[in-house]
């Protein structure tokens, strides 16, 4: 049993001592050999019936939903190279946590988002931190056209996948879902709330840096420019160094509102300072009045919206075309 | 060195934070994280459900749930540890919720691993006081001998244990504090 600092059961009494380690004797039980079947080395049935299902859409999707999915503070760390069909999906509903607006406000905000030659619009409703709705639509003319969406009201939460006319919908307990992390790039995925607080998300890990470089207007908006690059001294030593010393040249740029922290810009560069992806907030609205409307899903005619219990439920009905 | 070498390297072990980013870049990487927590998270749900099938279940259930959720766990937020357990204990109210109508905790497993090498004698008196240390924990309540899983089933400090729990770590510390009081004074009065 390790010793803590400051531990509140060792008092350093012989008696206490025995009662520590009879408890420790007491919770211990022999480990049965459990093996872990890791779905990316061996994807279930479902998720290949996903992939399968998501392979024949445009690279627009893929792109697209891969970058929204892997902008998140780990950006070296965390990769973000071409991933397959059923990845994307897993990323983009993985649970995330805690998104926090670090005054309260809600908002509404639109971005354009650019990956691998596609455009596609994102949309952000933002009420509280479990009050939101996310959107993220094909450009006009895409074929084939897409949306994926995700509306969070307290308990309820409902994800939405359309592919052209076809549409998949599903409800399930907000707490059953975790969140699902559909499109985060409008939301502030953490409760920062100073400039150190975001240097400092976008630190962690060690195989990055960042540092503020001034400051620009996005959308009316006044807004922190931080740029974020590779730093592989700091990153353990093993595959982790060596990938982290492979993106040395390229760096993401992030613009974060200076009021709300809510991310309002992102350009990533590859190792030769060409834009791979990008972000870009064209009308926001703080302190917007949202109607309640928004924050609950109304399928289409004909669409019937399936109940859900986890996450990996979801994803399989929502890919299920 | 590999990534396993370096993370079973005693000398010099990779954080969790690294083998996080590591699994996060190449998912086979996660069986790294697995395999250094298994035993504390099984232990734990098996005190948790007192069911060792349920809990090779729930074990499974919790690290299939993580290694979807890795890509959104924050390092500011907590320790892995703590976001592991809490993973886990979610996926054991859900369970709870959904098939059994009490938590069963008279089954914590019989200690067997201390007794190796001591006299039959010793071993006699090491069960009798560990039976006796169960039938105490029966009289604690549900929460508070979640607190005693936590800390010494999955070895979590206070600050770990508050995180999972959602409370405050002054507050875990009060009743692990007082907890461990409560039962010393019983067992000290029944020891030989």
């Amino acid at each position: 049993m390790t010793n803590f600092p400051d531990d509140p059961i060792a008092d350093g009494d012989p008696v206490t001592t025995q009662l520590n380690a009879d408890l420790t004797d007491l919770f211990a039980a022999t480990v049965p050999d459990l093996k872990f079947e890791r779905p990316a080395m061996a994807p279930s049935r479902a998720e290949r019936r996903i992939s399968f299902r998501l392979a024949g859409l445009a690279a627009g999707i893929v792109a697209v939903a891969v970058a929204a999915a892997v902008i998140t503070p780990g950006l070296f760390g965390g990769g973000t190279q071409a991933v397959d069909a059923a990845e994307i999906l897993a990323r983009a509903s993985a649970v995330t946590e805690n998104h926090t607006l670090a005054d309260g406000a809600s908002y509404h905000l639109v971005a354009e988002i650019r990956a691998a030659g596609d455009v596609s619009t994102s949309e952000t409703w933002y009420g509280a931190d479990d009050r939101y709705r996310t959107e993220q639509r094909s450009s006009a003319g895409s074929e084939p056209s897409f949306v994926i969406g995700q509306v969070v009201n307290g308990a309820d939460t409902w994800l939405y996948l359309g592919v052209d006319d076809a549409v998949n919908a599903v409800h399930g307990d907000s707490s059953a879902l975790g969140l699902a992390g559909v499109n985060l790039l409008g939301m502030s995925l953490s409760d920062q709330s100073s400039l150190a607080d975001i240097l400092d998300e976008y630190t962690t890990g060690s195989c990055q840096s960042a540092e503020q470089q001034g400051a620009e207007a996005i959308a009316g908006r006044s807004a922190y420019v931080i740029v974020v690059t590779p730093d592989p001294a700091n990153c353990p030593e093993g595959e982790m160094r060596l990938k982290t010393e492979s993106l040395t040249g390229s760096s993401v740029t992030l613009w974060v509102d200076q009021e709300t922290f809510v991310t309002l810009g992102i350009e990533q560069t590859d190792v030769d300072g060409v834009a791979a992806f990008t972000y870009a907030v064209t009308e926001v609205q703080v302190g917007a009045d949202l109607p309640e409307s928004t924050f609950t899903y109304e399928a289409p005619v004909g669409v019937t919206i399936q109940e859900t219990t986890d996450i990996s439920d979801a994803k399989d009905k929502l890919s299920g075309f | 060195m590999t990534l396993a070498a370096a993370a079973n390297d005693t000398a010099a072990p990779l954080s969790d934070e690294a083998l996080v980013l590591a699994a996060r870049e190449r998912p086979a990487d996660f069986g790294l994280l697995y395999e250094r927590y298994l035993p504390r998270v099984y232990r734990y749900l098996v005190a948790r459900t007192g069911l060792r099938d349920e809990a090779a279940d729930l074990t499974q259930t919790a690290f299939l749930k993580a290694f979807d959720a890795l890509p959104h766990y924050a390092p500011r937020k907590g320790t892995f540890a703590a976001w592991l357990f809490r993973i886990a204990r979610n996926a054991a109210a859900d369970a709870h919720r959904k098939r059994r109508p009490t938590v069963a905790w008279d089954g914590l497993p019989e200690a067997l691993t201390a007794t190796n090498g001591a006299s039959p004698e010793a071993i006699a008196e090491k069960r009798e006081r560990l039976d006796r240390l169960r039938h105490l924990l029966l009289g604690v309540d549900a929460d508070k001998r979640e607190l005693l899983a936590l800390r010494f089933a999955s070895d979590l400090s206070s600050r770990e244990i508050a995180h999972v729990v959602g409370k405050s770590e002054s507050a875990v510390k009060k009743q692990l504090t007082r907890t461990i009081a409560t039962l010393k004074e019983y067992y000290h009065d029944e020891l030989p």
